[in-house]
């Protein structure tokens, strides 16, 4: 495979996001900051598939508690830097992958070097203090550096990105996304179906003429007994469906027929610009290119002129046709007329762009050809990911943009009300403030810990008061749990919030598949995950 | 985890939805959960040394097991190598639990683990009674079928199928990857759902019907299903597809394109060929690690009480966003394997025993494939061996009333389950 990419070694992974994705991961650099399990383990997730580069940030030298749940640490590396060991055997997984380190505390990083973060094309962020945190929150937010947020503490856990304008091509959503267009044929596709004279075909032929064919034909009778009308309500959906069915010889035997009538709806369903589609191409024609618009955003405006000039109202054809019963000569006929309209749709994209990258004075080769079919073929499912910024949600009153998301989720309880994952959240920000005002973890030794319980439960009810949410499920148990937990990470979590973590910053490197937007909660108290808006 | 075990929790087992023992934490290593996890009594069984197994190794280790098996009867081949952590490029084609054994026994100092370069039908009953807890990272439908009816053959029960004995009781953990996506789930046998109550969850892999293989092809999977299905066997009548082989992936590859090219069938590639011949599945680190430490602190909470047990399948999606659920299966008072052992099927008398495998035992309600069917006075039907299978066979066409008496229990049998697990089938003339 190109690139020198060991194609059977990725074999599995290839299969999700392909070499283009490959590709992605293996040029990306990664910054981890804090080398404890929640981080060696979201980076071990990232150098076996290939990551081109990391590098660790941690200034802590290996200790003796370092031995009981860190994988990528043994007992001879005692007092050595932490960052140092970890990278050296984490570099052992993988021989493809570069990695090197930086003993350095964060926090002075931050406050010094605050420009060296936006040198990676992404920033994981494990196990770091809410102070220092924010204020690396804001610089990422600042230069665009995608930002992932992995917290493990006792039995609970969390991963929180933090996005800006991160623009998606191959966001591959599960749904079928093939678009047939029989209602609104192109010249072509109504020529092919209505040259098919049904009655003349042999019971073999009938029985093998695709559901496109059959459905466009059933939609052309009924528009021309209807004066021109696509069926609108109800009964009349239903009217249409049963005329598929009677244009069956056999309807038990005729396999296309059946299909054609589970699918029916396809017949009369008009294609249209997808909402979010619209509000990227409006935004996109609100802004004016600049020499160093991205390709997405150059690509984005020539997207709106297709749409507006050959389009005619309509984004590019995706091309792609699902399996459907048919002979071998119709469903290729057939696929090679849907392939043929994408192509020329990707061509008049392709000019467009051309006509803007001149405009800005950059070649047109700039954008290679594939990647406009990519984009093409792609234009219904684009993305362009902007989250909340941690910022606002830390905010200390009813603005923060996590006091929706938390009230909306103690309306949708767990089975045992206490343990929806949002209590779990609430509860590890009341250990923060307490972390914050005394500088270190409730229950971090034994001799506090009934004081503890009672001053973090105060934590806890003075945040929802703040945020402006009611109590709920919240109470003192959870206030309990997390002073007994004492800031422990215990190394299954950390293998949990490390897994999600590290999915999620494949998804961003490569830029596919929709990221998470914006936290995820694993309750490991009852196994129950909880995905909310922050 | 020293913490969690020593101090005491407002959300110990007792107060969730399975509450399968009091939580006693303590000081001492005398403390029951302390002891439960870290004592010589605590022994854990890993079903499998893959993606989910290296990973459950690793995690159970670094929790404190100290005495953990392994099975799987796989070597390690090139392309496990992006998540399969323990195995290194030298260590191609040795036997995955041993190299994860001595990988974890030496990373991990004072945590023994038990190889077995074997299958898990290889073993007995008594093999598996000695375990606390069994967890598994499987690929295959059919090894987790076997297993389930396994350990829910050991819990004792009496004739109404209640458990006698709740130390029999082998809490199975089950873990499952496919790209992105995957689950983790709690069986505690003739307690909670097992996995034959849900079968239904696994859907059936897609085949293509062979008319559309043969006579109208369309998809390149179709020309690849042509060279493997009917080309190789009529090419090479005596020798078997090695899937492994790229010799031979090679000429299916070739010949798939023939077809495809004589159909004017686009992007039959070899890599869509090997996905296709060998039903490849996509596997990345990130999932397994999710699942299968999901599935380790299960198993932590099985043995010491320190939190709620997960009831019972908690369901993983990464493939847009991140989205989880967690539900409580449903026991079905039917199941074959954990429920009552009996079930009456009213048939007309003049049905045959093929008819009666075919229809009632073989479908979708039941799924047994390969059943064998014993009279208490005679065998009416044996899959193997050869000799009896032969000497059986013509009964297969027999009416029902030839074989057995109105009111009569047989006993089915079929080797997705393990031994001990058997339906009785009162057949009742309609
Ligand atoms: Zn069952």
């Amino acid at each position: 495979m190109a690139d020198g990419m060991d194609s059977n070694k990725y074999d599995r992974q290839l299969r999700l996001w392909g070499a283009n994705g490959q590709r992605a991961l293996m040029t990306s650099h990664i910054l981890l900051i804090t080398a404890g399990p929640t981080g060696t383990e979201t980076l071990k997730n990232l150098v076996l598939p290939g990551v081109g580069r990391f590098t660790i940030m941690d200034a802590a030298k290996v200790q003796e508690r370092d031995l009981g749940n860190n994988f990528f640490v043994t007992e001879e590396h005692l007092g050595r830097p932490r960052a140092e060991v970890t990278c050296e055997l984490l570099l052992e997984l993988n021989p493809d992958v570069n990695g090197d380190f930086r003993v350095a505390d964060v926090a002075s990083v931050i406050e010094e070097e605050p420009q060296y973060f936006s040198t990676f094309n992404l920033v994981i962020a494990t196990q770091l203090a809410a102070g220092p945190l924010a204020k690396l929150a804001e610089i990422c937010w600042d230069s665009h550096t995608p930002l992932l947020v992995c917290r493990s503490y006792g039995l609970i856990c969390y991963v929180r990105t933090q996005l800006r304008d991160h623009c998606i091509v191959e966001s591959k959503p599960e749904s079928d996304q093939s678009e047939l267009r029989i209602a609104a044929p192109w010249p072509e596709l109504e020529a092919h179906c209505s040259a098919v004279d049904l009655a003349k075909l042999d019971s073999k032929e009938h029985s093998h003429t695709p559901y496109v064919v059959l459905m466009f034909q059933a939609i052309a009778a009924w528009k021309a007994q209807h004066g021109g009308q696509l069926p609108a309500s109800f009964e009349e959906k239903r009217k249409f469906q049963q005329t598929i069915k009677d244009m069956a010889r056999d309807f038990d035997n005729e396999i296309n027929f059946q299909e054609a009538s589970e699918h029916y709806y396809k017949a009369y369903t008009l294609p249209c610009v997808p909402e979010e589609i619209q509000a990227l191409l409006a935004e996109a024609q609100a802004h004016d290119l600049t020499p160093q618009s991205s390709s997405f955003r150059v690509l984005l405006r020539a997207l709106a002129d297709f749409v507006a000039q050959e389009g005619g109202g309509l984004l590019p054809l995706p091309g792609d046709i699902p399996d459907m019963t048919s002979d071998t000569d119709s469903f290729v006929a057939l696929q090679a007329l849907y392939k043929a309209k994408a192509a020329r749709d990707a061509a008049a994209l392709a000019t467009h762009a051309a006509r803007h990258l001149a405009a800005l004075g950059r070649p047109a080769s700039t954008i290679a050809p594939d990647d406009v079919a990519l984009f093409a073929k792609n234009a219904h499912c684009l993305l362009s990911v902007t989250t909340s910024a941690l910022k606002q949600e830390l905010a200390a009153d009813a603005s923060s943009s996590a006091a929706e998301g938390v009230a909306e989720a103690m309306e949708d309880p767990a089975e045992l009300p206490a343990q929806t994952p949002i209590c779990w959240y609430l509860a590890l920000r009341a250990a923060d403030r307490f972390q914050a005002k005394r500088g270190r973890w409730p229950g971090e030794t034994a001799a506090t810990i009934a004081l503890d319980n009672q001053a973090v439960w105060a934590e806890l009810q003075a945040l929802v008061k703040e945020l402006g949410v009611g109590k709920g499920p919240l109470g003192l148990a959870h206030a309990r749990e997390v002073v007994r937990a004492g800031a422990s990470e215990v190394h299954c979590v950390a293998s949990v919030v490390g897994g999600i973590a590290s999915q999620e910053a494949v998804k961003v490197v490569t830029r596919q598949y929709a990221p998470l937007d914006n936290t995820a909660v694993y309750n490991g108290v009852a196994g129950v995950l909880g995905v909310y808006k922050l | 985890m020293d913490r969690l075990l020593l101090r005491s929790s407002p959300f110990g087992a007792e107060t969730g939805a399975l509450p399968i023992g009091e939580f006693e934490p303590g000081e001492e290593a005398s403390a029951r959960a302390w002891d439960a996890l870290m004592g010589e009594d605590c022994k854990i069984l890993v079903i499998g040394a893959g993606g989910l197994g290296c990973e459950l190794l690793k995690d159970l280790a670094l929790s404190g097991c100290r005495d953990i098996t392994v099975i799987d009867v796989d070597t390690i081949d090139l392309s496990n190598l992006n998540r399969q952590f323990l195995f290194r490029m030298k260590d191609v084609g040795r036997p995955k639990a041993v190299v994860a054994a001595e990988f974890i026994e030496k990373r991990v100092p004072g945590c023994k683990v038990a190889a077995h370069h074997a299958k898990i039908q290889d073993f007995d009953g008594e093999f598996y009674s000695q375990f606390s807890v069994v967890v598994s990272g499987l690929d295959n439908v059919e090894a987790r079928r076997w297993m389930n009816s396994m350990l829910c053959s050991l819990a004792e029960i009496d004739d109404d199928g209640n458990v006698i004995d709740p130390d029999t009781i082998i809490p199975f953990v089950d873990g499952g990857t496919e790209g992105f996506k995957g689950h983790a789930r709690v069986i505690l046998p003739r307690h909670t759902s097992c996995f034959e109550c849900s079968l239904d969850l696994f859907p059936p892999q897609r085949v293509f019907p062979m008319c559309t293989i043969a006579d109208t092809p369309r998809l390149p999977e179709h020309c690849i299903s042509y060279a493997h299905l009917l080309q190789w066997p009529q090419a090479f009548p005596d020798k078997k597809l090695d899937k492994d082989d790229p010799e031979h992936m090679k000429w299916i590859h070739e010949r798939a394109q023939e077809r495809a090219e004589q159909h004017q069938i686009p992007d039959v590639t070899y890599m869509l060929t090997v996905g296709v011949v060998k039903n490849v599945i996509p596997a990345v680190a990130s999932t397994n690690a999710v699942v299968s430490a999901a599935c380790a602190l299960e198993v932590v909470k099985l043995v010491t009480y320190a939190g709620h047990v997960l009831n019972t399948y908690l369901m993983y999606n990464g493939v847009t966003g991140v989205y989880g659920s967690t539900m409580a299966l449903e026991r079905r008072a039917d199941c074959v394997v954990c429920g009552a052992p009996r079930r009456t099927f009213r048939v007309p008398a003049a049905t045959t025993l093929r008819a009666f495998i075919a229809d009632h035992l073989g479908g979708a309600a039941l799924k047994i494939r390969k059943p064998s069917v014993t009279h208490p006075s005679r065998v009416l039907f044996m899959q193997a061996p050869p000799a009896l299978r032969a000497q059986t066979e013509p009964n297969l066409d027999l009416p029902l009333s030839e074989l057995c008496a109105d009111g009569d229990e047989l006993t089915v049998t079929d080797p997705a389950w393990g031994q001990g697990t058997a339906l009785g089938a009162v057949i009742k003339f309609s």
